[in-house]
């Protein structure tokens, strides 16, 4: 302790540390740690969801403004046919403002609403949605004829109208939205951390992000996509017609077409008849590839001055003027811009037309077609010309070799659709199907004369409702044309294994690429992808490399209209491009700015510009998500505010030294200040990849103060480089030990591992759980860690493993386990199954009467109770009846004849239990549904004891079954009387170069010893000599070998043994589960072969390789019994005169043809059931398949 | 026989250069003789001498497994509102340690004359919680009520001080819960189940031997490298004498043959100076009891229940003619 002297003598010393002193790694961890408090781990779900309710719901329903119905009366016979004055008369549906409750419901069966919370939806299958309304109002119009005075015979004028009427705006119901659980919608959105346990009965550790569909958890994928508005320039190899091409798919904002691609390729030598290349360009709509000059003509380029202005922009640049020459030449004979569009033109569909229809054909396709992100009306033609001599110019550049090809895999150029864009798309769809809808209802009554027009009605809530819903529940999202689904798995269930797992699954992007292609490179990790994409975790197999895994801090853009932004430019000093001299492209310090893809205009100074605009977003001026991108080198300056763009945080870096200083961390620590502040006040910033590229990151704090500092000038610094990790990588000690695949491995373990999957487990009704008995927090953990609450929501044990061989029992990645651990708990579970079961019309729960019932079930009905239903606490094994349930049979079905026979009026529908299951009754639940139908959930519960054959994990990648069991007093011990938990074999260490799983243990070791937490967090520069020399202070051999004597006999092993605890994970994958054998059993009905697989209790399959191994061996009386006598052999008697099967009686010894009227000429053969089957449907094809016997001699 | 001709790999000499074995056979060793270094309520430390090293590991292994104790074997649940599932608690109950100073009075379940369950295979006691009056309770060992006057009941610890601790907590109910089950304690062993295991550790080690030549260590080593010796040895086996400047052998009871100083001496030239073995015919005990019988208890009905079994073996050789020595 110091005294007060000394503490006042160094506080003054101090005094400039503690507030403008460089931040330490302990104080970046509390800049992550106020990260992760504001933003947790599915704000990119979220925010995006919120994003869609808040805003783009109204956008949508906007561009559906106004509707128009003409009137148009029908014939009515016998009814009044004189509505001729309504000749002119209009209709328009005008929808306004949006209403969305923000106060998820149901209407239960007495027709009252009542809120429901996530946790009731859950449990009574609801869907967890709320409603949206719109205003609606109806105008009815008189269209003035048109004032033809004055006007030229091509020229237009707008008709004009008269509001005749207008009704008073309504709110219409438009349907139900799924809401995600915690969003701005969601009933929990505000609760304190009691309220959610106490009152909402929800986990406290839960984040949502995720929809509740029918009672279950659905979580939306991200999608990746390539972006759009972004020309890349790719190179071909030789025999191609083009070998450069410039390409862009072109989308307008807000717009629901698909994108337009557009292409400018250079000709590959020798194609065309003057050996000379020519450029040309793909329009939408063209058949032919028009040239360049010609399209540049058609948008109003006319002399070739002007179109090399706008390509080369240097008239002197003699290389590209060259390049450029074939083409302007073979443009030569069309010279000004109506020859250029007629030649369009013709290439197209109005080939067939007179010339003036062609030209203005042609002009609509620029308008509207070509190059949508610019525009879509007339004015942007001159825009458009610009971007395509933008284009041809990185072509020209490309082929010149003075840039390098665009790389298709960079992450900058990949967009996520989240959430609330997915949806958003969903909604288009079909609120533009429920418009649609309604005007032709409308229509229907308008032209019949009906007087009253009930928008109400008209607006048929159920498309959005079930379209939504049924996307949600199936993940098949969007529907084309022909109602084929386009994108499949878009939506799926939650993953409720582990908390880790269901964390893991709503950061999951998935690549809709087709999985069977070779292409490796989409595959790949990208340099890009550091900090964005988790480099460990992705599924092994066919999804490798295409799911992936967001990094622990990376964000998702939710996107904000480009309109502000270019107000802004504009105001400081972006010349547009509609008023730009082309001349001007040539000067040296201009530079081009580009906003979303779109070519807006030039800046004379470009740092100037990016400065200010930077400090904007620093500042909040403008959104933080927008970024900044200098191109130094192609003069360039990009600005995105698009959704989908990754990012991610950094430190902000100023003449070496960050921003950040000491004296922010207390006021975070005490939340004094939360990290959006850090960003206001531009101490740290969101970069997204492009950004990303055009700034200097240290990759630690050190940087800054060593020599490196003065030799880069670093604009950022890494919080910390662990945050390239995901979530589930990040569990794994000292992942920077091991060889990168076992980290792979690892990710994919983490997630079949047990523990606590929710702390409200015991009132959940999951289908399947597995819950581990005492969960230690590990006693090596990352700081990551903290984040994802993997030390309360824990999923493993500290077990003591010795990494030895003993008696053979743990060879090929078996272990041994200590079974006097086992007694004592070690890693016992439970499991939970639920069964549910509703009531639907003519059915009820009962214990069913079989005198007046029929379809008796094999299992034990005693066990219910008089509800129909079992109790809970009951011991239910095999086939026990859980559920009595009885259906009346209806009248007029098949199943007459049973019923007259037996005169039962009900069937059974009783549910079973699994018949390789048996367990206790957890928890039985009756209520209703929300089709007012009785509904029940029975929760049945077993212990799971390790045993031989379970499965068992360290967070290596290193898994292992359980070989054999051995008691405490068979195992082998130390002098200190430590018995192991567990024995590993060595061979699992050298080939797969696991050193983490040695470090992990080693701390693992110390801090059992200290009784302090060990850190295994990646770089952090953590050094086994420091952790050794610990463990030798503390008494033990410095590499954690002990001397150990053998159980059986207490002798001494010759070597010493590596002894320490080491924290592993019990699999789901467990022998009770997978345990099959069968004697006599079920067959199927069709074939009457064995049925096939566990649960259908079913024969064990022997297969084509098995045969041959049969045939080889000579065994064929063997391979008859197996193939034959075991499986379907069946008996046929045969006429021998026409060789077909015939009739016989076999109790009363009487054979007969009918066909050949022959009684005694028939033989018995066998012959499998399956072709007795083939036989008998060949004969119903009219083909007679005669089997002829003879004897052998 | 075993001892004599054993070549210790590790440390690459004999051990009969020792003084540890006589050059006896087993035949040879004296009368087997129990020394008790330390003895508490619930540890007991011995040493075990002129015995072999099968027979001391048979004491240990029967020690842990064949002790037979009182344990709670068969709950019925009447009434259970916990948030832990009645097979939770059961399994807790089960590890909870019994008095079994009376195990003898008790048949092993599947050996009395009874048909199911009697008094004299197993004890009953009842346990009844609730938690009306707090948010909160823990249920305890004090909770388990007998309902017999047999004298098994479960451990109630105490301290060194004579103080009792407080009981062992079985769950926490919160409020409105309750609890209310019937549970028998039955006699077994730690074989069937670690449960009835008598004890938490039993050590057992063999006397370290640890000796030096102190001529050729401080002479061959500088004085660094002499502290670096010293320094190597993760449990102060060594000593600096800082007057002498010389190593050491502060205490070698405490080497734990990581053979960390014979390495460093086999790297600097001093194979010979240095030899770390184990004596073969003293074996050091630590018995900590669970509570469930004194630990001295514990070693003498193990020995007996080894004697039994030696006698057993023996007259069954004899029974087949082979010569029981």
């Amino acid at each position: 302790m110091l005294n007060a002297e000394d503490y006042q003598g160094q506080s003054k010393a101090n005094e400039y540390d503690k507030f403008q002193g460089e931040i330490d790694y302990e104080d970046a961890w509390a800049v992550i740690r106020a990260y992760f408090k504001q933003h947790g781990l599915v704000s990119q779900q979220i925010s995006s969801f919120n994003r869609f309710l808040e805003m783009n719901v109204q956008e949508i329903v906007k561009e559906h403004k106004s509707n128009r119905i003409k009137v148009e009366p029908q014939f009515m016979p016998r009814g009044r046919n004189d509505r001729q004055d309504e000749e002119n008369i209009f209709y328009d549906i005008i929808f306004d403002q949006v209403h969305v409750n923000n106060s998820p419901r149901i209407q239960e069966s007495d027709e009252s609403y009542s809120a429901v919370f996530p946790h009731e939806a859950r449990i009574r299958n609801l869907t967890y949605a709320t409603e949206i309304y719109v205003d609606v109002r109806l105008q009815k119009l008189k269209q003035i004829p048109i004032d033809r005075s004055g006007l030229t015979d091509g020229e237009k004028r707008e008709p004009k109208f008269i509001v005749l009427e207008e009704q008073k705006p309504i709110q219409a119901f438009l349907g139900k939205v799924p809401v995600m659980v915690r969003s701005k919608f969601c009933h929990l959105r505000g609760l304190d951390d009691t309220q959610i346990v106490r009152n909402a009965k929800e986990c406290l550790y839960d984040q949502g992000g995720y929809f509740i569909i029918n009672g279950g958890e659905k979580v939306i994928i991200a999608q990746e996509r390539m972006a759009n508005n972004i020309v890349l320039v790719f190179h071909r190899k030789p025999p191609a017609k083009f070998n450069w091409m410039a390409e862009i798919r072109s989308q307008a904002e807000n717009s629901n077409k698909p994108p337009q691609q557009f292409t400018v390729a250079l000709q590959s030598k020798g194609s065309n008849r003057n050996y000379a290349k020519c450029i040309y360009a793909t329009l939408p709509a063209i058949r032919e590839p028009i040239p360049v000059a010609i399209l540049m003509r058609a948008l109003g380029c006319v002399s070739d001055k002007q179109i090399i202005n706008k390509i080369c922009y240097d008239p002197n640049d003699a290389e590209m003027c060259e390049v450029l020459k074939p083409s302007l030449e073979e443009a030569m004979a069309y010279t000004d811009e109506e020859e250029a569009l007629d030649y369009i033109s013709k290439r197209g569909s109005g080939a067939q037309y007179r010339r003036e229809i062609r030209i203005s054909y042609a002009l609509k396709i620029l308008e509207s077609e070509f190059l949508p992100h610019i525009s879509v009306t007339s004015e942007g033609l001159y825009k458009k010309s610009y971007f395509v001599g933008y284009m041809v110019n990185r072509l020209i550049q490309a082929s010149l070799g003075r840039t390098t090809e665009d790389d298709r895999d960079y992450y900058g150029k990949k967009r996520l659709d989240m959430a609330g864009t997915l949806l958003s798309g969903l909604f288009r769809q079909q609120f533009r199907q429920c418009v649609d809808d309604m005007i032709k209802y409308l229509k229907r009554d308008i032209d019949n004369g009906k007087d009253c027009i009930n928008l109400t009605q008209a607006i048929k809530s159920d498309t959005i409702t079930r379209g939504l819903k049924s996307a949600l529940a199936t993940g098949n999202w969007g529907k084309d044309k022909q109602g084929d689904v386009q994108k499949t798995g878009v939506a799926q269930v939650l993953n409720r294994l582990t908390f880790a797992s269901s964390l893991s699954h709503l950061r999951r992007l998935n690549t809709p690429l087709a999985k069977s292609g070779k292409l490796t490179k989409p595959r790949q990790l990208h340099n890009s992808h550091w900090g964005m994409v988790c480099p460990a975790e992705t599924p092994e197999g066919q999804a490798c490399g295409l799911v992936k895994n967001l990094s622990l801090m990376a964000l998702v853009s939710v996107g904000s209209p480009n309109k502000t932004l270019i107000e802004i430019l504009e105001d400081f000093g972006v010349e547009d491009l509609s008023s730009l001299d082309p001349e001007i492209l040539q000067q040296k310090g201009l530079c081009k700015v580009f906003v979303n893809g779109n070519w807006i205009g030039c800046h004379r100074n470009a740092n100037d510009l990016v400065d200010t605009i930077k400090e904007m977003r620093r500042t909040y001026t403008i959104p933080k998500e927008i970024s900044i991108v200098r191109d130094i080198y192609t003069k360039e300056i990009k600005f995105f505010t698009d959704s989908g763009r990754v990012q991610r945080p950094l430190f902000i870096v100023e003449n070496s030294r960050l921003k950040i200083k000491k004296m922010h961390i207390p006021q975070l620590i005490r939340s004094i200040k939360n990290f959006e502040d850090l960003l206001q006040e531009g101490l740290c910033e969101f970069l997204d990849v492009e950004e990303e590229e055009t700034v200097m990151i240290a990759m630690t704090l050190e940087d800054l103060k060593g020599e490196k500092a003065l030799k880069y000038s670093y604009t950022h610094c890494e919080i910390h480089p662990s945050m390239i990790l995901g979530v589930c990588a990040s569990i794994i000690p000292f992942p920077d030990h091991n060889q990168s695949p076992r980290n792979t491995y690892q990710s994919a373990m983490g997630k079949q591992a047990m523990g606590v999957y929710t702390s409200n487990y015991q009132m959940r009704m999951d289908t399947l759980a597995h819950v581990l008995y005492y969960p230690q927090k590990p006693l090596v953990a990352t700081k990551s860690m903290e984040f994802l609450h993997f030390k309360e929501l824990s999923s493993g044990l500290n077990a003591t493993i010795a990494i030895a061989c003993y008696t053979g029992y743990n060879q090929e990645d078996s272990i041994m386990l200590n079974q006097s651990a086992i007694d004592r708990g070690f890693f016992r579970s439970v499991f939970f199954r639920t069964y549910d079961d509703c009531s639907k019309q003519d059915e009820t729960f009962a214990i069913p009467d079989f005198a007046k019932t029929s379809g008796r079930k094999h299992g034990d009905y005693d066990k219910l109770d008089i509800d129909g239903l079992i109790n809970p606490g009951v011991l239910v094994s095999g086939d026990d009846i859980i559920i009595g349930k009885i259906a009346k049979m209806s009248q007029n079905t098949f199943n007459d004849d049973l019923k007259d026979q037996t005169n039962k009026k009900f069937k059974d529908c009783s549910v079973p239990l699994k018949h390789s299951e048996s367990g206790i009754i957890d928890q039985v639940i009756l209520t209703t549904n929300d089709e007012a139908q009785k509904f029940t959930k029975v929760k049945m519960r077993a212990v799971r004891i390790p045993q031989i054959g379970d499965k068992f994990a360290s967070r290596h990648g290193q898994k292992g079954t359980c070989g054999m069991t051995y008691r405490q007093e068979d195992l082998p011990f130390t002098r200190e009387g430590i018995v192991p938990d567990m024995i590993v074999n060595p061979h699992a260490i050298p080939s797969r170069m696991t050193i983490g799983h040695l470090i992990e243990c080693l701390l693992s070791k110390v801090a059992a010893l200290n009784g302090s937490e060990g850190d295994a967090t990646p770089f952090c520069g953590q050094k086994v000599d420091d952790i050794s020399a610990l463990l030798h202070s503390l008494g033990y051999q410095r590499y954690g070998n002990e001397v150990m004597y053998n159980g059986f006999t207490g002798k001494k092993f010759e070597v010493m043994i590596f002894l320490g605890p080491t924290f592993y994970q019990r699999l789901k994958h467990m022998v009770g589960d997978k345990i099959h054998s069968r004697g006599r059993g079920p067959t199927q009905i069709l074939t009457r072969q064995p049925t096939e697989g566990r649960s259908r209790d079913g024969g064990l399959r022997f297969g084509e390789m098995e045969r041959d191994c049969m045939i080889s061996h000579g065994a064929a009386r063997f391979l008859k019994e197996r193939l034959f006598d075991v499986s379907d052999c069946y008996r046929v008697h045969i006429c021998q005169t026409c060789g077909l099967i015939c009739q016989a009686n076999l109790a009363e010894q009487r054979y007969e043809c009918n066909n050949c009227q022959n009684t005694s000429n028939i033989c018995q053969v066998k012959i499998p059931y399956a072709a007795k089957l083939l036989i008998q449907e060949l004969m119903a094809m009219q083909l007679a398949p005669r089997l002829r016997t003879s004897i052998i001699d | 026989m075993y001892g004599m001709e054993q070549i210790n790999t590790a440390t690459g000499f004999a051990n009969a250069k020792f003084g540890s074995s006589k050059g006896q056979g087993a035949k040879g060793f004296d009368e087997p003789e129990i020394r008790i270094l330390e003895l508490s309520k619930y540890v007991i430390k011995f040493e075990l001498l002129n015995t072999d090293l099968s027979v001391a590991n048979s004491l240990r292994r029967i020690i842990i497994a064949e002790v037979p104790t009182m344990a709670i074997d068969l709950v019925e649940v009447k009434e259970n509102t916990s948030a832990l599932h009645d097979e939770f608690i059961a399994h807790r109950l089960g590890l909870i340690p019994l008095q079994s100073f009376n195990v003898d009075q008790f048949n092993l379940s599947d050996q009395c004359a009874c048909s199911s369950m009697c008094a004299q295979c197993s004890v009953q006691f009842k346990l009844h919680a609730v938690c009306s009056d707090r948010d909160q309770m823990e249920v305890n060992t004090r909770h388990i009520q007998p309902l017999s006057d047999a004298p098994i009941i479960p451990v109630q610890y105490v301290n060194d001080k004579g103080i009792e601790e407080d009981p062992i907590l079985i769950m926490k109910l919160s409020k409105n819960q309750q609890l209310d089950m019937n549970l028998v304690a039955r006699k077994g062993n730690g074989k069937i189940h670690a449960k009835w295991s008598p004890v938490a550790t039993c050590q057992m080690r063999k006397e370290p031997i640890v000796e030096i030549d102190q001529d050729k260590i401080n002479r061959d080593l500088d004085i660094e490298k002499r502290k670096e010796f010293v320094a190597l040895c993760p449990r102060e086996v060594f000593a600096f004498n800082d007057y002498r400047n010389a190593v050491e052998i502060e205490n070698s009871d405490k080497c734990i043959q990581c053979i960390e100083c014979l390495r460093f001496a086999q790297a600097n030239n001093l194979e010979r100076a240095v030899k770390i073995a184990e004596r073969e015919d003293k074996f050091v005990f630590t018995v900590e009891s669970t509570g469930v019988l004194t630990p001295e208890d514990i070693v003498s009905r193990a020995l007996q229940i080894l004697m039994r079994k030696l006698y057993e073996l023996g007259t069954q050789m004899k029974k087949y003619g082979v010569n029981a020595d």
